[in-house]
């Protein structure tokens, strides 16, 4: 089976600065998979890579077997990823409501749109007129989320997802991303949240000074183990 | 509720200026006032530019001179009637500024303003020396027909015609301003403005609405250009000089651009500040200096910012 994303031998840098070295890797479709790494090593880059924020100087990366020669950040989006970027993003001038229309952007077909989401977190609606940044930061976090899947993505990617988020936020973070794992969206999770990677991912790789350096199970893998590659 | 409020307060804008310009005596003071109002409209497009695409532009004067520029060279050659004329010259003004603000809005910051600067003296520097078509520094006079729009021309270039009408146009340029910031555009460019690699992350190519920001800012000026051509029958290299730019800038700054009324206000307040100063002394550019850098220190957002914090206070 074709990977929905496939990173082969990928480099990338910023100006001259080298940050991947020869990344590979792969997500096949419905699957859930988690990049595991310290504080600078690349994780971020990888997710910047695709959508040509990093140069992207080696390799290919490959979206649905199609090779994106130049990346750009809306070729992605149009392509079917959708990202949660770490900070969340939010807009600042612009209401919940508009945040999560403007999410809409690529127009692609699907089960997600303003009502669904809605659904799935009514206080986005309690609250849809309020400006954006006036949320606390779980809600913060929702309207992200949201604003991804209005995408109706192929690929929902989430960069650091439970940074400054209260452990009970974290649960129903977990909660939500297995309720869209069980409804075939395909994950890409960049964490170092471990509570969070167990719940939800499936496969982890793991990422040191730009390169994969180890990859498994998480099921098999125990905590301790995943906990050496994050580990300062 | 707001948007009643909203279109109530437009309507009592509207009504404000014809209503002054029969209760204020003609002469000098409506003349002063019909040039303010172009001064106003002139703000409002720079400050529509800073509010939406969050960029600074030192070259937006050329857009004011262009249409006056066209219609005095191709008047002459009485190749469709005087509107029509208008109408093109507003058109192919837009159509230019979104060609350069496809390539101007790339960059940000101080390479926008360079750029534009540069884009507008190469313009002046046109005006000035290209002398065959525009007259050089003497500038060119308009021989206007007898009428235009309906309206006799001889109206049109008195205070009280002139001022009325530069009222309700600047009165509808402003509902244009409010109505596009509250589209789904307008929405947009702002989100564009305040973060555009994000935007971009959710699929939308930039480049586009904010050139055409660039162009309906342009349009603005223009608008403004051509209002006083009308007037004054006149056009030369002055009106495209980077000063002018500057004193646009000034006037937006003045007045605060977070809300759409800003830089009118601040029109106004620039052109009265600058005709009660320079009768005084001819060092008022020094005056306008101490009063911008006090708004700039005190006020952030400008008069209009300063009126809406005393409105909000308790």
């Amino acid at each position: 089976m074709t990977p929905l994303l496939h990173y082969d031998a990928v480099e990338a840098c910023y100006g001259h600065a080298q940050i991947l070295h020869g990344t590979s890797f792969s997500v096949d479709k419905g699957a859930s998979v988690a990049i595991l790494g310290r504080n600078g090593v690349g994780k971020t880059t990888v997710v910047n890579t695709l959508f040509g924020i990093a140069r992207l100087t080696g390799g290919t990366i490959r979206l649905a077997g199609k090779p994106l020669t130049r990346p750009r950040p809306y070729s992605a989006a149009r392509a079917g990823v959708s990202v949660v970027i770490q900070g969340r993003g939010i807009l600042q001038n612009l209401t919940v409501r508009e945040n999560l229309l403007l999410g809409a952007a690529t127009r692609r077909r699907g089960p997600w749109n303003l009502q669904r989401v809605y659904e799935l977190y009514p206080v986005l609606q309690e609250r849809a007129d309020a400006p954006g940044t006036a949320l606390s930061g779980g809600q913060q976090q929702m309207l992200a989320l949201g604003r991804g899947l209005m995408a109706n993505p192929d690929l929902l990617v989430l960069d650091e997802p439970s940074e400054g988020l209260a452990p009970v936020i974290v649960d129903e973070l977990a909660v939500v991303l297995n309720r869209l794992r069980a409804e075939g969206t395909t994950i890409l999770l960049i964490e170092q949240n471990l509570s969070l990677v167990e719940r939800v991912a499936e496969d982890f790789f793991v990422l040191s000074k730009g390169r994969i350096v180890d990859q498994g199970k998480i099921a098999a893998t125990g905590r301790a183990e995943l906990q050496k590659h994050i580990a300062i | 509720m707001k948007n009643s409020l909203s279109w109530l307060g437009f309507a009592a804008l509207g009504a404000v200026g014809p209503l002054a310009a029969h209760f204020i005596p003609a002469g000098m003071t409506l003349s002063l006032l019909a040039q303010a109002t172009f001064a106003a409209i002139f703000a409002l497009g720079i400050g529509f530019l800073i509010r939406q695409n969050g960029t600074i532009s030192f070259g937006h004067a050329a857009f004011f001179g262009l249409p006056g520029y066209a219609v005095a060279a191709l008047l002459p050659l009485k190749l469709m009637p005087l509107e029509v004329l208008f109408a093109a010259a507003l058109v192919g003004t837009v159509a230019l500024a979104f060609a350069i603000g496809l390539v101007v809005v790339r960059v940000h910051g101080i390479a926008f303003g360079m750029l534009t600067l540069a884009i507008g003296q190469g313009l002046y520097e046109a005006a000035t020396r290209w002398r065959a078509v525009t007259g050089g520094h003497d500038g060119m006079t308009l021989r206007l027909p007898r009428e235009v729009f309906g309206l006799p021309v001889k109206l049109l270039q008195q205070p009280h015609g002139m001022f009325v009408a530069a009222w309700i146009v600047m009165t509808l340029c402003l509902v244009a301003v409010w109505l596009f910031a509250r589209s789904p555009w307008g929405r947009l460019t702002e989100a564009i403005r305040d973060n555009e690699e994000r935007v971009r992350f959710l699929g939308y190519r930039t480049l586009l609405p904010r050139a055409a920001v660039f162009a309906a800012s342009a349009l603005l000026v223009a608008i403004a250009g051509m209002l006083s051509v009308l007037y004054n029958a006149f056009i030369s290299p002055d009106a495209i000089h980077w000063t002018a730019s500057g004193s646009g800038l000034i006037m937006a700054i003045l007045g605060g651009s977070a809300v759409a009324w800003g830089p009118l206000l601040g029109g106004f307040v620039y052109f009265f500040l600058k005709h009660a100063a320079g009768a005084y002394t001819t060092h008022w550019l020094s005056i306008i200096g101490v009063a911008l850098i006090l708004v700039a220190v005190a006020f952030p957002n400008g008069l209009a910012g300063l009126m809406i914090r005393q409105r909000s206070r308790p």
